[in-house]
């Protein structure tokens, strides 16, 4: 007899190899909680997480939504509402998440800073894809940004799981003041000052750091809540190190799964959710990224919330959804759902305009 | 005696009339009581007022006016729309075919020459925004300060967009009468909304709505009509038409409607019609000379 002897068949490669499904695999086992179909879930994170609030509601899961769209904005305006709990956009980091909760909390002042784009509408340079219409004037900037903050305070309040997705280790900062961008001034709006901008490769002890203050500052306002992590499997556009952007990735991905693995073990109401190990690991044997090998498919996003539903929300894992498909993914997964998802995605993604090449003019 | 000015109204034109006409004796219009409404509207909702154009007599003598020819839309009337854009309605009216009115047709053929024409047209529409049946909401106006807080901020293009929808009747009735007459053009705009809606005896149409939902804040019912009436003054001015504002006297600090100048929920009472008299003799004036 040694210790392995008695351990279930998923803490084996081989078995988990051989097993038909990732459910099979259950790729999530080890999992500290599950939830029930009453819960409110609110989630944040970057570009992999808007498909989490999608996934959630189509398959009838409880989303909450702080900041809704008002009757007087037309539904087909690009108003940005509902991709996320509240309209912050996508969040890419800790530091990011935690100065946003900071400030909705009233832990800081609020952070103030704007841009006219080059079709005059005004954004905001700490969600500057966030509202795409934009805002008329910078009072109207001002004044939206301090009913968002409103909006993710109550969020924090009302809600009973609070799911954030990782995105990145890299970031540019403002120097002067001192807070986070979600992308670097000068590629949505703004113009970027080697004087006041600076890059940010946040370490391992950063990112642990800003978890841990995450958690303290969600359980100050809300106690009973729990909070699930995971990881983006969204590659990085580009990177600023003076290093392949492939290797960054993975420098990356590594250090923000490693920092999750680090706290999860220390607060009995956070936990993980392995969506990077099915997305990215052998068992998905590459099928899952799509043409550019950085998004992720229609069908890997399916597969990630089929194993998240069937660990987590069993009661309503079996409940019918037309988008959804039930077991395995097919391995060949209809090429006009993967264009529109990657152009979604690539639509919704502010990386994007990092790269030249695929900036949207 | 020639006509001081030709009047085209629908409900705002009742202060005007009361506050220095004897219309109602000209017309001798009866009505059944609607509880519903103040005595200044016994007659709006049957056919008393009719469909004709009429001539009252300005009974004030302090004021340059002498007589004048009205023609009072009521809503028991059944005129209906003077101006109907063909085709979906367009929020700006520009290059779109109209279908006018065939009453409206007459009375201003009748009307062509050089007295002017001021009209006392629409002008309640932004009232239905002083509802409080939608979420909580602001938007920021130019003219108006302050932003509620913990509420949503709507941009105002949403804003203008529902204000061009008013602005239409007024604008395209005006554009017509441009088109088909040389007469001078004047338009009255309505009064703010009224301070103290809730001490309104009269709750009009919406008596209703007022006990479910109450009155959004003051702050906000000033927004939408000042939008309104901005909106309304850039379009008439590329037609030449001249405006009147609510007499500086009748509104409070904050630009609501004093309460002695409101009848009922929406609408100025027969002083409040004396003093835009008075500014429209004095537009008129300044006219001629």
């Amino acid at each position: 007899m040694n210790p392995y002897d008695r351990l279930p068949r998923q803490n084996f490669w081989k078995a988990s190899a051989q097993s038909s499904s990732e459910i099979e695999v259950d790729f999530d086992c080890g999992r500290k909680f599950g939830f029930s179909g009453s819960d409110s879930f609110a989630t944040a994170g970057s570009c992999f997480a808007q498909h989490f609030a999608r996934q959630m509601t189509a398959r009838g899961g409880k989303v909450l939504i702080a900041e809704k769209r008002h009757p007087l904005v037309p539904q087909e305006s690009e108003h940005g509402y509902e991709l996320f709990s509240a309209r912050y956009g996508n969040i890419y980091t800790v530091q990011q998440l935690l100065e946003l909760l900071e400030q909705a909390v009233g832990g800081r002042g609020p952070i103030h800073e704007y841009a006219v784009r080059t079709d005059g509408r005004w954004v905001d340079m700490l969600r500057p894809r966030a509202v795409p219409m934009g805002f008329p004037d910078i009072e109207h900037a001002r004044a939206d940004r301090q009913f968002h903050l409103h909006a993710v305070a109550e969020m924090l309040r009302d809600m009973d799981v609070f799911v954030f997705t990782l995105g990145l280790t890299e970031a540019w900062t403002n120097g002067r003041h001192g807070y986070c961008y979600p992308v670097v001034p000068g590629a949505i709006a703004g113009d970027f000052s080697a004087e006041d901008h600076r890059f940010v490769n946040y370490s391992f002890g950063d990112v642990t750091r800003g978890l841990r203050n995450v958690i303290d500052l969600v359980s100050r306002a809300n106690p009973a809540a729990r909070i699930l992590f995971t990881v983006s499997p969204v590659g990085l556009v580009a990177t600023a190190e003076p290093r392949n952007v492939m290797v960054s990735t993975s420098a990356s991905k590594s250090i923000l799964r490693a920092a999750i693995d680090e706290v999860v073990r220390q607060y009995e109401a956070v936990d993980y959710f392995p969506s990077y190990e099915i997305i990215t690991g052998p068992y998905g044997r590459g099928r899952y990224w799509a043409e550019g090998l950085r998004d992720v498919t229609g069908a890997g996003v399916e597969t990630v919330m089929d194993v998240f539903f069937h660990s987590r929300l069993h009661d309503l894992s079996q409940r019918p959804c037309g988008s959804v498909s039930a077991g395995a993914p097919a391995a060949d997964p209809a090429m006009a759902d993967i264009g529109k998802l990657a152009a979604a995605l690539n639509d919704e993604c502010d990386e994007m305009f990092l790269d030249p090449a695929l900036r949207v003019k | 005696m020639s006509h001081s000015f030709y009047l085209i109204a629908h409900s705002h034109g009742v202060s005007l009339l009361d506050g220095v006409t004897n219309w109602r004796d000209r017309l001798r219009v009866r009505s059944n009581r609607d509880q519903r409404y103040g005595d200044s509207f016994q007659v709006w909702f049957d056919q008393a007022i009719g469909t004709e154009p009429f001539e009252a007599d300005v009974v004030i003598s302090s004021l340059p006016l002498k007589k004048l020819g009205a023609w009072v839309i009521s809503r028991g009337s059944g005129i209906g729309r003077l101006v109907g854009v063909r085709g979906k309605e367009a929020a700006q009216c520009e290059g779109t075919s109209f279908r006018i009115n065939k009453k409206y047709s007459e009375v201003l053929a009748s009307w062509k020459g050089s007295t002017p024409i001021v009209s006392m047209l629409a002008g309640n529409q932004h009232s239905r925004m002083m509802i409080n049946s939608l979420p909580a909401y602001d938007f920021l106006d130019p003219e108006v300060p302050g932003i509620e807080k913990g509420v949503p901020i709507v941009d105002a293009r949403f804003v203008d967009e529902i204000v061009a929808r008013w602005t239409n009747p007024v604008y395209t009735a005006l554009l017509v009468a441009s088109q088909v007459t040389e007469n001078p053009l004047v338009h009255v705009l309505p009064p703010p909304p009224r301070e103290n809606p809730q001490a309104s005896t009269h709750l009009e149409a919406m008596r209703e709505l007022v006990y479910q939902h109450g009155f959004v804040p003051d702050n906000l019912r000033v927004k939408w009509y000042r939008r309104y009436c901005r909106q309304l003054a850039v379009r008439l001015a590329g037609i030449r038409c001249k405006l009147v504002h609510p007499p500086a006297e009748a509104c409070s600090p904050a630009g609501l409607l004093k309460e002695e100048y409101a009848d009922g929920l929406t609408h100025g009472n027969a002083r409040y019609g004396m003093l835009v008299a008075r500014q429209l003799a004095s537009l008129m004036a300044q006219g001629s000379r």
